[in-house]
């Protein structure tokens, strides 16, 4: 057994997910291998629970689905950050690195 | 994703689940397809890098119920799982479905008839653009409170100059008008009204146009007529052709100019007019003319509030003006108040008398519905018992408590809507009863009962409450029980259920038996309204009507004619006598004037003595059977130019003059000179049975004439054949003269006892419906609880008790809750009968008779209904009963 990597607290999936879709439309494998490149494979991602957030970040309107053609000549479902969803990436952004720094500065001063 | 996108989604996931999940796996399988690729390429062998592939996936299974839970159907599929799982068990069980879709179906209907009453007259809008501008304007005296919507012309013409809150005011008035057509005359009514009225209500005609103001402006000068589409219909089979023929009213013609769009029928809620005309030709629709006079209030005033203004802005500058024309014209006007309520019924005491009534009705269907939701509720509660089974297993498979809770209600809510479904249609038939059993009159009454938009939503609305205020208590009880216990059969909860249904079963005793008495009191009433009578005897006796100011009669012409057809009329034979009144007593009005004693000095307004007024010929008082007590009837002598004499009624008798002769004596009556009283006669009801006496003065009709008047003949054999013969005579005195409203006196008292007819036979029907409904309860409670002591009854049994043991045994059961329920029905009774007592005429509130026959037939129907399941148990068979055990 190695080094165990982190898991992801709750609800930090969504914002990687976001941050990876903002480099372009990727289907839902696609978007597993962007954010284990991203991370430099330090973080620990079941791939299946992806779907279950692409299909929640879907309904609230963050990301448009459609059918298309992969690489590999398969058909695959697309995912692409919508207009709301670019803005709520920032907002997540924001609330993250402050949220970082805060918990950061504790843990530094004791 | 909008609201709207999701439920389509949600939609698409129901309705083509397959392909839903199909997408998903399809999705997946391309994911751990990749992965398998890029884990060969690191070099694991084929079988290797599948595995790891599917491992790193993670747990398949959980992740697509999570998956379904957001792109399923969600609440949806849920909901429509309860549904199907709902009505399969709803039809396992039809007798149960039968009693509770019957009681809810009865209740639901009643209310939405009493609710559609309420729809027609108070809230459906008029058929107009914007209905909530249009008020009417009822004028009254700043110190009295009787407004009506009441105005003279030339008070009219100026306020309607003189405000700022109003973009448009006009007038009305309902006419009689004789119309020729195909050869007949008839009568009927309409409205003669000021050339704006069409445009203050921004109603378009249907063919042709409505007036316009040109039209109104010179007395006498355009004779052109708006149709109501009801009357170009029927009376001119909606030929096209009508837009510019000419009709005759009263003998003169008239232009159609126009037809009124269908549904129009002016702003009254009940009364419908055959057609229009402009209110400058009133002189040719009736005697004399109200267009002059400040004091002259026959006009009904409305007008169309500005936009941006309200009611109080209206209201106040209104009464500005009104004030200035009080001080120009203080004869008149001084003290003069106006006021703005919505328009429909003219009378504002028709109103309150109306919203009260409807009150009260509605009052009584929500108490018959109360009664069958408890039913409802009961019979719930004996099959959430007998499901206890059911539910426990479900529990113990995982179900949690809010999930079964919510399955039992979407149940209860199945069943209430198809209820109300039922309650509609036995709505609609009981609306087609009530249409059918309305009185006819000579005015144009109607009263258009639908099943509109509004009385669908209520419905609807109280369905669903009901059905979840009466699954809600069944659904947490049922939902409550524990399921170790319920699995080995434990009955305690068995028992505290069977105490709530004991204690619904009380409550609808108790409301049926306050619903009973107060419907019994309402037959009492009646009863004794009728055996009071009208103060004249209305058998044997008809009449007809004739309006000789239609065709142009002129006062004396008219006195000769009173004359001749009643000398004809009396040789008639089989007739005993006959003679004139201007208006029948108990039809829809009456006319009233001042009157005050000689010698006494004129009263203040407020204080002015107010009497019924009619004028009658000779040998009227004889033909209706009212008995003069003093004095004598008018004769043939009392003539325009003899002095002016009255007959007076006994009130108005012993008021004036108490423990005096009032022969001789004199009043002062009206406008009209000092009149010598000559008779009086035995009083009697004028405007309605339920009225407290009136004072009554009668004047001759050869002293004060009347344009129109009613015939009444007393006959010695079938009266309803002498009307054939009566109108044969008016026939060889003048072919032209339509005659209306012939008909028997006990026909004409119909009319006069429907309120009364009608309340008892409302209230007597629901009170029966509210009994019926209790038996149900009474016998439901009665057999589940003979089921659920089935053993019991088996061990009495074969320990030796007689059959007729255990029939009192489950008898006394059923009595103990009846007799709680009418103890408690009792209570409420007399707590309410004040409210009651209002009601009612000539019989108190706590009328014994009443009170003792409603106990007495509320127990036999309880016994009744408990002994059906107490037979069932003497039938018990020991072996059986305790060998299931």
């Amino acid at each position: 057994m190695g080094k165990q990597k982190p898991e992801l607290p709750q609800g930090t999936l969504d914002m990687l997910v976001l941050k990876a879709l903002s480099l372009g439309q990727m289907h839902g494998y696609g978007v597993g291998q962007r954010i284990g490149q991203l991370a430099e494979d330090m973080l620990k991602v079941e791939e299946g629970t992806l779907y279950p957030a692409l299909y929640r970040i879907e309904q609230r309107g963050w990301i448009k689905s459609e059918w298309g053609v992969s690489e590999n000549n398969r058909r695959a479902r697309y995912y692409k950050l919508t207009r709301a969803g670019r803005k709520q990436l920032g907002v997540e952004e924001a609330k993250w690195s402050h949220l970082s720094m805060a918990v950061g500065k504790v843990l530094r001063t004791v | 994703m909008g609201w709207l996108e999701k439920l389509r989604m949600r939609l698409r996931a129901l309705r083509h689940g397959e392909e839903v999940h199909g997408e998903i796996a399809e999705e997946w399988q391309f994911h751990i397809d990749l992965r398998t690729e890029e884990n060969i390429r690191r070099g694991m062998t084929p079988e290797e890098a599948r595995q790891s592939a599917e491992q790193h996936f993670g747990n398949a299974g959980y992740i697509k119920d999570v998956s379904w839970d957001v792109r399923g159907g969600g609440i949806m599929e849920t909901l429509w799982q309860d549904v199907r799982f709902g009505a399969r068990q709803l039809r396992r069980s039809p007798g149960f479905t039968f009693v509770a879709l019957l009681s809810l179906g009865l209740g639901i209907g009643g209310n939405a008839v009493i609710f559609s009453l309420i729809s027609t007259i108070l809230l459906r809008p008029l058929p107009i653009s914007h209905p909530e501008q249009v008020f009417a304007i009822h004028q009254g005296k700043e110190k009295d409170a009787s407004y009506s919507q009441s105005m003279s012309y030339p008070n009219y013409k100026d306020i309607r100059d003189r405000n700022a809150v109003l973009s448009g005011m006009a007038v009305y008035r309902f006419d009689p008008m004789s119309l020729s057509h195909n050869g007949s005359n008839e009568r009927v009514w309409g409205y003669l009204v000021s050339g704006n009225y069409f445009d203050v209500l921004g109603v378009q005609a249907f063919l042709g146009r409505t007036f316009t103001v040109d039209e109104d402006r010179t007395p006498n000068s355009r004779p052109v007529a708006v149709l109501s589409y009801g009357c170009w219909q029927r009376r001119f089979g909606g030929a096209p052709g009508i837009v510019g023929s000419s009709i005759q009213i009263n003998g003169h013609s008239f232009t159609a100019i126009g037809v009124a769009p269908p549904g129009f029928t002016g702003t009254e809620s009940v009364f419908t007019p055959e057609f229009w005309v402009p209110s400058m030709m009133q002189e040719w629709i009736e005697a004399g003319s109200g267009l002059e006079g400040r004091g002259n209030g026959q006009w009904l005033p409305f007008g169309r509030l500005k936009p941006g203004i309200n009611l109080e802005q209206a209201r106040a500058q209104l009464n500005t003006v009104a004030r200035q024309l009080g001080q120009e014209y203080p004869k008149t006007d001084e003290g003069m108040s106006l006021r703005l309520t919505p328009p429909g019924l003219v009378d504002p005491n028709l109103r309150s008398a109306v919203i009260a009534f409807s009150g009260a009705l509605m009052l009584t269907v929500l108490l018959v519905l109360l009664i069958a939701c408890t039913n409802l509720a009961s019979l719930l509660l004996a099959r959430a018992t007998q499901r206890r089974k059911e539910i426990a297993v479900r529990m113990a498979i995982g179900a949690t408590r809010a999930r079964l809770a919510w399955q039992l209600l979407t149940e209860s809510v199945m069943l209430s809507v198809t209820g109300a479904a039922f309650g509609l249609a036995i709505g609609q038939a009981l609306i087609l009863v009530a249409r059918a059993s309305l009185p006819r009159t000579d005015f144009a009454l109607t009263l258009d009962l639908r099943m509109d938009w509004r009385v669908v939503s209520f419905v609807v609305a109280l369905a669903v409450v009901t059905g979840i205020s009466f699954g809600l208590v069944p659904a947490l009880q049922a939902s409550r029980s524990d399921v170790v216990f319920a699995l080995k059969e434990d009955t305690s909860g068995g028992q505290r259920r069977a105490w709530l249904r004991g204690a619904l079963v009380v409550m609808q005793v108790a409301l049926s038996f306050v619903l009973l008495i107060t419907a019994g009191l309402t037959v009492r009433s009646l009863e004794h309204t009728e055996a009071l009578g009208p103060g004249f005897d209305p058998n044997n006796a008809v009449t007809m009507s004739v309006d000789l100011g239609l065709q142009g009669y002129d006062e004396k012409r008219g006195e000769n004619f009173y004359q001749q057809l009643a000398e004809r009329v009396r040789v008639l034979p089989g007739v005993k006598s006959a003679g004139w009144i201007a208006r029948l007593p108990l039809a829809l009005d009456v006319s009233t004037t001042d009157v005050y004693p000689e010698g006494q000095a004129e009263p203040r307004a407020e204080e002015m003595p107010s009497a019924i007024y009619e004028s009658v010929s000779p040998a009227y008082f004889a033909t209706m059977g009212i008995p003069i007590v003093a004095g004598r009837d008018f004769a043939g002598s009392d003539i325009a130019r003899s002095p002016g004499v009255v007959i007076v009624n006994e009130t108005l008798a012993q008021r004036f003059w108490p423990s005096q002769n009032a022969i001789g004596k004199r009043l002062h009556s009206g406008n009209t000179d000092v009149l010598e009283v000559v008779g009086v006669v035995r009083n009697g009801k004028y405007q309605s049975l339920g009225e407290i006496p009136a004072l009554m003065v009668y004047y001759p009709l050869t002293q004060v004439y009347a344009t129109s008047a009613a015939l009444v003949i007393r006959t010695s054999v079938d009266p309803g054949a002498e009307i054939s013969s009566v109108r044969s005579e008016v026939q060889k005195l003048d072919p032209q003269l339509p005659i209306y409203d012939a008909k028997t006196l006990k026909e004409h008292m119909r009319l006069a006892l429907f309120p009364l007819h009608a309340g008892a036979m409302v209230a007597g029907s629901f009170a029966l419906l509210a009994m019926v409904l209790a038996a149900i309860g009474i016998y439901g409670v009665m057999a589940y609880s003979v089921g659920q002591r089935t053993h019991e009854i088996g061990i009495r049994m074969a320990l030796g008790a007689r059959a007729s043991d255990v029939w009192k045994m489950v008898l006394k059961q059923g009595v103990i809750i009846t007799a709680i329920g009418m103890v408690f029905g009792l209570v409420c009774a007399i707590g309410l009968s004040g409210v009651v007592a209002s009601m009612l005429y000539g019989v108190s509130a706590t009328d014994p008779l009443t009170f003792l026959f409603i106990t007495l037939l509320l127990s036999a129907v309880a016994l009744a209904a408990c002994n059906i399941p107490a037979r069932r148990a003497t039938k018990v068979d020991p072996v059986i009963a305790i060998r299931s055990l």
